[in-house]
């Protein structure tokens, strides 16, 4: 019985030798390939292997699981011929059978699965956001793309499932999916999949930097509200929520960090809850933004400023690897004023980039506890971020952001910008930037991480409409409002730098307005010449005249008031009043400025 | 159009915001040109974004917020207005339209390194009437005499409460040298003058006299001590018949933020730095300078006041 499917192959090979003009007499089978692909992993039990006793289920007696698999590469076999043939017929279109790189053989059945059953349950989550009342309104293209709005954020679907919804609107895929989505959302009991699952507490370090004390705090989940398990000496611990904050009340967790950091513990409940609490090597937090404590974390953010706890023997390794990437201004604490008893702290620790040297991105992998605790995914960090709607980011061209991939065993990944060649980079956590990769114009970018994590933004001017609105509705605090009064303008005038001025005061003295040098602090900062200055027009400036190569061009009078020309003031000026008595358009100026000459004339003698 | 403008751009779409987002968006936006200690150089760049007037930092609540676009006639004479506050990518043009002539200077003057900052606008005109109604049509208020409004605002440092002293457990307890500006561990609490404690992260001001603590904070517990040490910190320079001048002080002393945003008012642009580790303000109009004085140094004993009047201050 070694060869289950040898019969089916001999069918297939007669089918070849006929000239390949009927339906491939192979279909049937593969279809039950799929069905046992679409079925895995519905009940949290089913790995790989799995895959073999689902179809032994489908195909049922006389096959074991063991013989289905030891036969299971006439079926690869079977699927790679199906491909070439969709591949020739070009009627067909394009064939959607796809190896996988590590399903060699149920891969191809796996890539048919459109959508699995573990599918069909996460989907209860999206119906459960959206909501009832909305779901039914929704038309099934609408419903299509809400899915793929949500799934880019919350990549709660397979790989197949996902590269379908992505898909052209006119696929097959799609299509199938559609009707099927029809049919989930009737079905559907109104509730969300968390409230059925199994439920996973990862318990956390807090750490209070002001009352120097370490504990221990586990972080709330806003579906559940209460939880209670028991450890294997059946010691029973308890969280509930209180108030606000981002952190249950709890009861029977170790009162000491020294003494139970490096101590596995697991808590469990008949339902299938757990709370557990794992060593690490290296503890890395960042700040709680509700109680501004210091909470552990699975990872850290490139320019994240966090806080690392290390033991102590291992500190001076870690210190002297900061100092070998450059991370500066961090500051180590140890020795007497250890915060936990065996611990050195690294406060104020900021990465940057240390893609130049792997030792660091292994330190930070260490903060990750244990495959327990869910894998860290591809992630958009930092960039200019404007806002989100419908589950994608919108940034600034030139604020687009940076792309995290987490540190993976293999170290590389590999990604795919917009459609453009896969490219293989390095996988150390560093932060890999995007705007120098995309063009800058506004536009919709997405990102393909390891054929599996699909990231999606979208990048927009700097001028577009619902920025520029914005401007003005900041406010800011009412007191600034209440400013004084604006100064009057009317004892400045700006003048030409190209004209001189004389102004004509009280008594009958003349002085000379000149323009200010621009200054040399102005010009290095990049301003050139400027074609006018400001002055203020002294108090008894009743005149102002403006002269072009010496020639009276202009008469302005500043003030309504009477010049009385005084002999013993306006004698220093006679030079000046020479140069306005040879106005050579005296008969167009007003009797009120004539009248000012006259005086001049007459009391000066000119 | 540069990324400091665009980053600009963007902070005036956000309104505001948490004090620890915006330096870690500073710091990954502008990591190349912030170099090593790129948190310590977000940090600066907030405060010169502060002293610039785009933006206020609430410190006790740690947010910041961007300040409304306004407009201000610079000292000296140069017919120049400077634009302040936030600004989107219209606001330029929209000034261009309005018949203005908005340039772009180096906000950082003369220094380098400071490309992170956005371009300081300055506005040509024609006539200071033309000028105030586009800036009002454009709703932008225009301030003929801010940097004297500024000026007129600052009151004289020394108004501390009284605080219990540093903690006699934790971080070692500095005292404050006003000659070379720099803080020493003191094992013994000995004599007036300021002193400090470095916690995690955070650092504590106090000024004592006649063994009375006051609590303070750095730059005017720095301005308090040393004007109180050294005669002539401020020193201000004037070419003949100009209206402002230069303000040169040591770098090492910070000033107040409302006092920095005055001086940084007066050109639109940072302090350069010299060579003789000073700070080189420019475009300072003697008033500005004056009310600096009044408010930093007047309390000093070695200047203007007695101890006895000092202590009634404080």
């Amino acid at each position: 019985m070694r060869h289950v499917f040898n019969p089916i192959r001999q069918r297939l090979d007669r089918w070849q030798e006929a000239a390949l003009d009927a339906t491939p007499p192979i279909l049937p089978l593969l279809a039950l390939t799929v069905v046992a692909a679409a079925d895995m992993g519905a009940d949290d039990k089913g790995g790989p292997l799995m895959y073999y006793g689902r179809l032994q289920e489908i195909l049922g007696h006389p096959f074991t699981a063991n013989q289905l698999a030891n036969s299971y590469d006439d079926v690869a076999y079977i699927w790679r011929a199906l491909h070439q043939w969709i591949e020739d017929q070009a009627w067909l279109g394009a064939s959607t059978i796809l190896e996988d790189d590590h399903f060699s053989r149920i891969g191809y059945a796996r890539s048919q699965a459109v959508m699995s059953k573990q599918d069909a349950l996460n989907l209860s989550d999206f119906f459960y956001k959206v909501g009832s009342a909305k779901l039914n309104t929704l038309k099934q293209t609408q419903l299509l793309e809400e899915l793929a709005r949500w799934n880019r954020k919350y990549k709660r679907l397979s790989r197949t499932m996902s590269r379908t919804l992505e898909e052209d609107t006119l696929g097959s895929g799609r299509l199938v999916l559609a009707s099927v989505l029809s049919i989930l959302v009737k079905n559907w009991d109104g509730k969300a999949k968390v409230q059925q699952a199994e439920t996973t507490f990862h318990v956390q370090m807090r750490l209070d930097l002001d009352e120097w004390k370490s504990r221990w705090v586990v972080p709330r989940r806003h579906d559940i509200d209460f939880f209670e398990a028991v450890d294997s000496g059946g010691v029973k611990l308890r969280l509930s929520t209180s108030g606000v904050g981002n952190f249950y009340t709890s009861s029977g967790l170790p009162e000491s960090v020294p003494e139970s950091i490096d101590i596995s513990r697991t808590w469990s409940n008949p339902e299938g809850g757990r709370v557990l609490l794992r060593p690490r090597k290296v503890w890395i937090f960042a700040i709680d933004p509700v109680s501004g404590d210091w909470v552990s974390t699975n990872g850290a953010d490139p320019y994240e400023e966090m806080v690392l706890l290390v033991r102590d023997d291992q500190a001076e390794a870690l210190s002297t690897l900061l100092d070998t990437v450059s991370v500066q201004g961090y500051k180590r604490i140890g020795g007497p004023r250890q915060i936990v008893r065996g611990w050195d702290l690294f406060l104020r620790v900021v990465i940057s980039d240390y893609s130049s040297d792997t030792r660091l991105g292994d330190w930070l992998g260490f903060g990750q506890a244990s495959a327990e605790e869910a894998a860290e995914r591809p992630r958009l960090v930092n960039g200019l971020g404007i806002r989100t709607h419908s589950g994608v980011d919108v940034f600034l061209v030139g604020g687009e952001p940076d792309l995290v991939v987490p540190a993976t065993p293999f170290g590389a990944y590999s990604l795919s910008l917009d459609d453009s060649p896969e490219t293989e980079l390095r996988a150390n956590g560093s932060p890999l930037p995007l705007h120098k990769l995309v063009v800058p114009a506004p536009g919709q970018h997405i990102l393909l991480i390891n054929d599996s994590d699909i990231l999606e933004f979208e990048t927009v001017r700097p001028d577009h409409n619902s920025l520029s609105s914005s401007t003005g509705e900041c406010l800011e605090p009412r007191h600034d409002e209440k400013e004084q009064p604006l100064a009057s303008g009317q004892d400045r005038k700006i003048l030409s730098r190209s004209a001189s001025y004389f102004i004509v005061h009280k008594f009958g003295s003349i002085s000379e307005a000149t323009a200010p040098v621009t200054p040399q602090w102005l010009e290095r900062a990049g301003y050139a010449d400027g074609s006018r200055f400001d002055l203020s027009i002294p108090p008894d400036a009743i005149w102002l005249i403006t002269l072009r190569r010496g020639t009276v061009r202009t008469v302005e009078e500043l003030l309504h008031e009477d010049v009385e020309v005084r002999q013993s003031v306006a004698e220093v000026s006679i030079g000046k009043w020479n140069t306005l008595l040879e106005d050579k358009a005296l008969n167009t100026r007003s009797a009120a400025w004539l009248n000012v000459l006259y005086q001049a004339r007459r009391t000066l003698r000119l | 159009m540069d990324r400091a403008d665009t980053f600009l751009f963007w902070l005036t779409a956000q309104c505001g915001g948490s004090y620890g987002p915006l330096i870690r968006t500073i710091s990954s936006y502008f990591g190349e040109q912030l170099g090593p200690d790129v948190s310590s150089s977000a940090r600066r760049a907030v405060k010169q974004l502060q002293h610039l007037g785009y933006i206020s930092v609430d410190w006790s609540t740690g947010r910041w917020q961007i300040k409304k676009p306004r407009m201000h006639l610079l000292p000296g004479g140069m017919a120049l207005a400077a634009l302040r506050g936030g600004r989107s990518a219209t606001t330029l043009s929209e000034l261009a339209d309005a018949g203005l002539f908005p340039k772009g200077i180096c906000a950082g003057g003369a220094s380098t390194g400071t490309g992170y900052l956005p371009q300081t606008i300055l506005v040509e005109f024609d006539d200071l009437d033309e000028l105030a109604s586009s800036c009002r049509l454009l709703g932008i208020p225009f301030e003929l005499a801010y940097v004297e409004q500024l000026a007129s605002k600052l009151s004289r440092i020394g108004n501390f409460p009284t605080a219990a002293g540093p903690s006699h457990a934790g971080a070692p307890v500095q005292k404050y040298d006003p000659n070379s500006y720099t803080y020493r561990d003191v094992s013994l609490i000995r004599g007036d003058g300021l002193y400090r404690q470095q916690g995690l992260g955070l650092a504590r001001y106090w000024i004592r006299i006649q063994e009375i603590w006051y609590h303070t904070s750095r730059p005017e517990g720095q301005w308090f001590v040393s004007a109180e040490a050294q005669h002539r910190l401020l020193a201000w320079v004037s070419g003949t018949n100009s209206p402002t001048g230069q303000l040169q002080v040591p770098s090492a002393l910070i000033f107040p933020t409302q006092h920095a945003e005055l001086l940084s008012a007066c050109s639109g642009v940072l302090p350069e730095n010299t060579a003789e580790r000073n700070l080189l303000f420019q475009n300072i109009p003697r008033t500005a300078f004056e009310a600096i004085c009044y408010s930093l140094t007047s309390n000093s004993l070695e200047t203007s006041f007695s101890r006895q009047e000092k202590s009634n201050v404080i």
